[in-house]
């Protein structure tokens, strides 16, 4: 059986934390109402730009954009691709931006490419998938 | 249709009724959300339907057993109500009451439960609707599933509905047009997913018509080794009271070695502007991933000219899009009403209150919490001492990039201990009454099966 301190204190506790809950939810409605919270479902970007996970590698190196060409094998200058990270460490999986700024007359479209390390050229990524947002139809 | 054709009535879906009930049904769905993003101000101005009224068509049709649009996007318009206006939902009142009544009925609940079914919805739309500026890592979405998986039969491909985000905004051809992606897993192989193939997104779809060729100057009709290249006009139809939207697009649909391809894809992208759209472009890829199942990623950028529809940013999420990718993630039907799970003694398990979560399961949440928080600290430093020691240690813009993912796991930190104090408080409020000397909160009791009104047992 409980002792009546115990039940004292359990008691005590419980209203305790009733009034700060209220406390708490009082101040969020008061925040909900101040913040204009944004009902975006993710913050995943899809144009222009892919994020890819890049395997563990053996020694560190840096990485840079192979070929990328759509589907009617029309490539991306290679200047207008960037990636970032540009260096990798050795042994751990890295997040690879693959950002393209599309020069004028690039057709809109998805194109495919690599990931390679910039000093061998060896194939680090293959079958990144970018959608260029260009200025006509292929 | 073929028989057997998973697009055939029977799994609570939208394939065996007739087109024009499918449009009926997406034009209520389309009203809810339109109310819920715009607020009641739009109705009249734009020619939708008064809410109750909205809900009215739905219930009947759910009743009547022929929902033309997938019961999930039903249940997405309601969250998203009770998110994005609380009070609508509030007021809903007992045309609601019906609407959940209904979707209760089509689970395939027991009549002695129903009551306690309905309830759990309630109390999990009113969850969505309690929004937390501390607590905003959880979807509403997920949270309201997770919640009425029970007590709706959800199916797994429902529970995942795919979301939609339209947070990137793209300027091109003077609008801001809206970037729209879509994500989501399926156990069906790419062949049975046909949302790359565009003549048959009218199969399943509330908004979409029939392609139909364009038959403009230089229209393109190819057939190419890999699949096919063609100018079709796209048909897109949502709102009462407004023609539908007709878009000249080119399609480059490409398919590796059918009939059991790894991957299909599609391209398209307007052709020339319309009356409406200034940009109408994107992508649907389906392809086999390593862990076996099927990885679909679909992205759209849609840029209106037509002012009302500017006004809308989430109108391709809120309607035709989510409309076209979700029917493709249950099945093209929508799901099905699964049998709730039962218990050993025939009672439905509903779940309990969201709100009365047990001290133990605060506690593991924290545990779980921390031991993320510190594999991404790991995972940081790792990268930081490689940064000190390779060649780029004088990179600022890694070193920018690094302190930014530190600051921002720091404040996402803050924010889930403070949910999680809250929490705590809230199962320590709740938490019954000891029996004995133990001051742990007992499990919460599970709902009584002979008391399927809800009331407490005595």
């Amino acid at each position: 059986m409980a002792d009546p301190l115990s039940d004292l204190v359990a008691t005590a506790v419980r209203a305790w934390a009733g009034v700060a809950r209220a406390w708490i939810e009082s101040a969020n409605a008061i925040l909900v109402g101040l913040m204009e919270l944004s009902d975006t479902e993710s913050g995943q970007f899809g144009f222009n730009e892919e994020t890819v996970l890049v395997p563990a590698q053996p020694a560190a190196c840096a990485v840079s954009a192979g070929r990328f060409a759509d589907i009617d094998d029309t490539p991306l200058p290679v200047e207008v691709i960037s990636v970032t990270p540009t260096a990798l460490g050795a042994g751990v999986e890295t997040r690879v931006c693959v950002r393209v700024t599309p020069p004028p007359g690039t057709a809109s479209g998805t194109y495919t490419g690599t990931l390679t390390e910039t000093s061998g050229g060896r194939c680090l990524a293959e079958e990144v998938g970018v959608y260029v947002v260009g200025d006509r139809a292929p | 249709m073929a028989p057997g054709d998973p697009r055939e009535k029977g799994e609570g879906g939208s394939g065996g009724v007739a087109e024009e009930e499918r449009r009926t049904h997406g034009y209520a769905v389309a009203g809810l959300n339109a109310l819920s993003a715009m607020g009641e101000g739009i109705r009249s101005e734009w020619g939708l339907s008064p809410r109750d009224d909205a809900i009215e068509t739905l219930t009947e049709a759910i009743r009547e057993d022929r929902l033309g649009v997938p019961r999930v996007l039903v249940l997405d318009a309601l969250v998203k109500l009770a998110h994005r206006r609380p009070k609508e939902i509030a007021s809903g009142g007992p045309r609601l009451d019906a609407l959940l009544l209904a979707l209760v009925e089509d689970a395939g609940v027991p009549a002695e439960h129903q009551a306690r079914a309905v309830d759990t919805v309630k109390r999990a739309l009113d969850s969505v609707a309690r929004r937390s500026v501390l607590a905003p890592a959880r979807h509403p979405w997920k949270r309201f599933a997770n919640d009425v998986k029970s007590a709706l039969g959800l199916t797994q491909a429902e529970v995942e509905k795919p979301l939609c985000n339209d947070r990137q905004v793209v300027k091109k051809a003077g609008v801001d047009a809206i970037g729209v992606t879509v994500d989501f897993d399926t156990d069906a192989a790419p062949a049975q997913m046909t949302v790359c193939d565009p003549t048959r997104w009218h199969e399943c779809t509330a908004a979409f018509h029939e392609m139909q060729p364009w038959g403009g100057a230089g229209a393109v009709d190819q057939q190419r080794p890999n699949g096919w290249r063609r100018d079709l006009i796209e048909k897109v139809d949502f709102l009462p009271g407004r023609p539908p939207l007709e878009t000249p697009l080119r399609f480059t649909y490409s398919i590796d070695d059918p009939p059991d391809p790894a991957w299909i894809h599609l391209d398209y992208v307007l052709i020339e502007e319309t009356k409406e759209i200034a940009v109408d472009e994107g992508s649907i890829d389906v392809r086999r991933a390593q862990s076996g199942r099927t990885r679909v990623s679909t992205k759209k950028l849609i840029g209106f000219k037509d002012e009302m529809l500017a006004s809308w940013p989430t109108v391709a999420c809120d309607t035709f899009w989510s409309d076209l990718v979700v029917n493709a993630a249950v099945g093209c039907l929508g799901g099905g009403a699964q049998e709730p799970d039962l218990k050993e003694d025939g009672g439905t398990a509903f779940m309990a209150d969201p709100r009365q979560k047990q001290l133990s399961e605060v506690i593991e949440e924290a545990a779980e919490a921390a031991r993320e928080s510190i594999g991404v600290y790991t995972e940081l430093a790792k990268q930081a001492a490689s940064q000190l020691s390779g060649a780029g240690a004088a990179d600022n813009a890694a070193w920018v990039q690094l302190t930014t993912k530190a600051s921002s796991r720091a404040l996402a930190d803050a924010a889930k201990s403070w949910t999680i104090y809250s929490e705590m408080l809230a199962a320590l409020a709740e938490s019954p009454t000891p029996a004995s000397g133990s001051t742990e909160s007992s499990p919460t009791p599970e709902p009584p099966s002979d008391t399927p009104d809800g009331s407490p047992h005595g």
